[in-house]
């Protein structure tokens, strides 16, 4: 007993201590400020013109995997859990709640609602973005991810145009206007006057040409080559079949097929300074240094240091003619490959900024919110990524609308956005997301959680449950379905759990099947096509018209090979109306097929988040988002240091 | 020895060869490619797709790939990264300082188990070979990457709560940027868990060894003999005892390397793990095989090493 007094006790109180302590540096120990309310304001919002169709699949997860181009939405929300005192200094978008876009998408909008007191911009300052993922290249024409691309579109500018990130309109950047001759499928591009390289040298026609000539020859192997140009022997080909600069400041393109998006389509050359690169080698950095260490900018920011895997340095070019000059003097993009950290760096305010697709996650912003020395911002993204459902129409027993319909109505999409991606996901209902203008919230089904309602659709239909299994009209039973999904998104196995537990209260009994992302794909794209419903994601384009090229894709991307000639026509028919309300109209009749007789059990579409260090001034939410990545409206050019 | 070397030599060659064909044929049959990226873009044409795959090679068959690598591997071409367009050997180097900085402090701490473990086998029962007996279990039950963000997270939220920084949170600091002290700074933490695997082997080996050798007749007799304390723990135990552990280093040492993988992803060192790892899930053939060639051809190397180490250390082994 004694002893138990001199030694054991005292070990004790001090693990208990020891512990306490432990516990004590684990918990958010930071100093909290209450969160203010979100400020709901709504306007509407003239809708996007013209853009380059584009989607991008992902694993159906929070990660956003898009590819380039400008944006067409109505939402954005800000929320900034900010004291009062730095709240009334930052200029915010506010905006419709995520709910209230899903509801009246078409109506809604952003309003700049600048608080009163706002700072004045002032020149100075830097900050240190922290991310999870690091670009590999600075090669504009040998970029394939976004990580890349963001590094690359702060550097060089020089696409012809660009969105208002308010009316979404297609507007100038590097071209100060445009004419498209549509009988000749022509589009001239007249250049800014004035823009310039960062060494004072202009920007020409014959940069541009001169970059188009590099880009297209084979031993150059430009990975987006046919999608960019086309074969003149192919009439139904996208792309330019003709490049010309007839003189310096006039760019004329001559595409090979007539689409509303035409200006945006022949706008995809970035152009490289031709007096740098030329007798340079195209594609081998270890024998031109400016492939990965361009010496000249024509973006508002020049690369001042690149330490591999490490970080990412850009200094402020003075001279930037075609985006403003910025305020910050510097930016240094730090990468932490764990997320963890990551928002370490944030909390302690060694970073300044993270973002969803730069490894902030869901659950962090619960946390953030909190932080005395963070602002959250969120936004419904033109971009956003959405989740789905895919059915494998190769199987007969989806062929039923009705079996699809009544598994639609027990999915619980507002319990899946609250309990899988911590309230930051909005419903949807068809290919195209609430964010966009041409959401129709009245032209979809909206499908609410009623396992009662799918029941006696299943019962009138002519289906039975017997010993808990559910038997087709003719009294087969259906077989136990296998669901595939990724494990590369911790929320992949969180809705494949959810599904199995509903699925089987209507009697249909899942194996599900989790693979990484690869394998997913090449199950589901390759014969024997052995799966039967695929969980998956995708990051929608800026005009939700393209996504139409999705369906004629089979089997590599129309997974399920789901063929509605209805909708089929009515896509086609949307990428040859000039007149942005018909096109509208005819992507209400689309969605409205969709969730009704669709390929998927839609499920949500993922808020955009930010967290950003509370001296930060100038952070603007909006449908192109913050002005940070490879498709931002700004570059951070409008980022400043407050005080 | 001569023949055992050449034997030896010739033996790894073929052991390089065998991973070389496993390795690139199980690289090239995962899912995945490097077009994969792009099949997922709807704007990107079947012809694209194509036209990726033939300029990797990758349409022909795999043992045709596979020999077409081999036959410019001999020459000392890796190939080229698909990503950042450098060659592999360039990537590999760049990479490696920051490997081997981690694993030969690891390595170097992890010595510190042979002293520890003679100190505590010359001291069986005692307290102090008790407390190095549970700390050795413990360490070897707690994952040490998870140790790491644990102690990560309790260091960085005490500096945020308190202003007391114990360690720096890794990766680039804009305070500290090219301070090479502070790089030093951030690298304990990462040395010190890497270091705990070879420690725990070291000193439970050790232990086992010295308390083995201890009561062999040999040491009775040189004690008999009137030799004094020094010599018999110099030339009669320690040199016997440390023959297994010269074994244990060699085996150690790829996992020295597997380790690191781990630790660079944490702390954010851009090493040949972080290489490999990025490579594979970016489908980035040329790096993938290359760094696993690398990897294999440094442990082979090793492995070797101690095997030479081996008879120098004990007379009575002879290769023949």
């Amino acid at each position: 007993m004694e002893r138990f007094f001199r030694s054991v006790l005292p070990t004790l109180v001090l693990m208990l201590l020891a512990m306490g302590l432990l516990l004590t540096a684990c918990g958010d120990s930071t100093p909290t400020t209450a969160t203010q309310p979100t400020t709901t304001t709504a306007a509407a919002v003239p809708t996007g013109v013209a853009a380059i169709p584009t989607a991008a699949l992902n694993s159906g997860g929070s990660a956003t995997t898009a590819a380039a181009a400008a944006a067409t939405t109505a939402a954005a929300v800000a929320t900034t859990a900010a004291s009062p005192t730095t709240a009334a200094a930052t200029a915010t978008i506010a905006a419709t709640t995520a709910a209230a876009a899903a509801t009246t998408a078409s109506t809604t909008a952003a309003t700049i609602a600048a608080a009163a007191g706002t700072d004045t911009p002032k020149k100075g300052g830097s900050i240190t973005i922290v991310s999870t993922n690091e670009a590999k290249t600075m090669h504009p024409y040998n970029c394939t991810d976004v990580y890349c691309n963001s590094y690359i579109s702060r550097v060089y500018a020089g696409a012809m145009t660009k969105r208002d990130p308010k009316t979404l309109e297609v507007v100038g950047a590097a071209a100060k206007s445009w004419t498209v001759d549509k009988d000749a499928k022509i589009i001239t591009y007249t250049l800014k006057d004035g823009i310039k390289w960062s060494d004072g040298k202009p920007i020409t026609s014959d940069d541009y040409l001169w970059t188009y000539q590099q880009a297209i020859k084979k031993e150059n192997a430009w990975p987006r080559y046919a999608q960019n140009i086309a074969d003149p022997a192919k009439p139904d080909q996208n792309g330019a079949i003709g490049y010309e600069a007839p003189n310096p400041q006039t760019v004329v393109v001559k595409m090979n097929t007539l689409t509303f998006d035409i200006v945006e389509r022949a706008d995809f050359i970035t152009p490289l300074p031709r007096h740098i690169w030329e007798g340079k080698d195209w594609l081998d950095p270890t024998k031109n240094s400016e492939i990965d260490s361009p010496s000249v900018a024509s973006g508002p920011w020049k690369l001042k240091e690149w330490v591999k895997g490490k970080s990412w340095t850009v200094v402020r070019n003075d001279a930037s003619t075609i985006w403003p000059v910025p305020y910050l003097d510097q930016i240094t993009q730090a990468t932490v490959e764990n997320s963890s950290i990551a928002f370490q760096k944030l909390k302690s305010g060694e970073a300044d900024a993270i973002v969803a697709s730069y490894g902030f996650t869901t659950q962090d912003v619960a946390e953030a919110e909190k932080l005395s020395n963070v602002s959250v911002y969120k936004w419904i993204s033109a971009f956003a990524s959405w989740s789905e459902m895919a059915f494998n129409f190769r199987h007969t027993y989806f062929k039923d609308a009705k079996l699809r319909s009544a598994m639609n109505w027990v999915i619980d999409r507002k319990a899946l956005s609250d309990k899988v991606y911590y309230g930051l996901a909005v419903p949807m209902y068809a290919d195209v997301a609430p964010s966009s203008d041409k959401f129709d919230g009245n032209a979809v089904e909206k499908y609410g959680y009623d396992p009662e309602k799918a029941k006696q659709i299943l019962k009138d239909a002519g289906y039975t449950v017997k010993d808990g299994k559910l038997m087709d009209p003719t009294g087969a039973p259906l077989p136990k379905l296998k669901y595939a999904y990724s494990t590369g998104e911790p929320t992949g196995p969180k809705i494949a759990a959810i599904a199995q537990q509903e699925f089987k209260d209507l009697g249909i009994e899942l194996d599900l099947v989790g693979t990484d992302f690869n394998a997913l794909l090449k199950t589901i794209t390759t014969e024997p096509f052995d799966w039967d419903i695929a969980q998956l994601g995708w990051s929608a384009g800026i005009n939700p018209e393209g996504f139409g090229d999705v369906w004629k894709t089979i089997p590599n991307l129309n997974f399920g090979a789901w063929v509605n000639d209805d909708v089929n026509k009515l896509y086609s028919a949307t990428q040859r109306e000039f007149d942005n309300a018909k096109r509208k109209e005819i992507m209400s009749k689309i969605q409205s097929i969709e969730s009704r007789d669709g390929p998927y059990i839609y499920l949500n579409a993922n808020t955009s988040y930010a967290g950003i260090n509370k001296r930060v001034g100038g952070v603007t939410p909006t449908p192109l988002g913050i002005g940070f990545d490879s498709r931002a409206y700004s570059y951070m050019t409008d980022w400043y240091i407050k005080g | 020895m001569q023949r055992f070397i050449i034997r030896r030599l010739i033996q790894s060659f073929g052991l390089l060869l065998a991973i070389s064909a496993i390795g690139f044929t199980i690289i090239h049959l995962a899912p995945g490619g490097p077009e994969t990226k792009f099949l997922l873009d709807p704007r990107l044409k079947p012809e694209d797709i194509v036209a990726i795959r033939e300029r990797y090679g990758l349409n022909d068959p795999i043992p045709v790939q596979y020999i077409k690598w081999l036959w410019n591997a001999l020459h000392l071409d890796f190939g080229r990264s698909y990503e950042s367009l450098y060659p592999v050997s360039d990537e590999i180097l760049r990479a490696l300082p920051n490997t081997l900085f981690l694993v030969s402090s690891g390595v170097i701490l992890g010595m510190l188990g042979i002293p520890l473990g003679v100190f505590i086998a010359k001291r069986r029962g005692s307290i102090a070979d008790k407390s190095v007996r549970v700390f050795t279990v413990a360490g070897s039950s707690i994952p040490h990457w998870w140790l790491g963000i644990l102690i990560l997270l309790v260091t960085s939220n005490l500096a945020i709560s308190t202003g007391i920084k114990i360690l720096p949170l890794p990766g680039y600091s804009a305070e500290a940027n090219g301070n090479t002290l502070y790089f030093i700074w951030q690298l304990v933490l990462p040395s010190i868990l890497i270091a705990l695997t070879g420690l725990l082997a070291y000193s439970r080996v050790t232990r086992s060894q010295v308390l083995d050798v201890m009561s062999q007749d040999y040491v009775r007799t040189a004690k008999s003999k009137g030799l004094d304390e020094k010599t018999i723990n110099r030339v009669h135990i320690l040199r016997n005892a440390l023959i297994p552990v010269v074994t244990v280093f060699g085996g150690l040492l790829p996992s020295f390397i597997g380790g690191s993988v781990i630790f660079e992803r944490i702390f954010s060192l851009p090493g040949i793990g972080n290489l490999s790892i990025e490579a594979l899930g970016r489908s980035d053939y040329p790096i993938a095989i290359g760094v696993l060639m690398f990897v294999s051809a440094i442990s082979i190397f090793m492995l070797f090493i101690s095997d030479i180490l081996y008879a120098l250390i004990d007379p009575r082994i002879r290769y023949s």
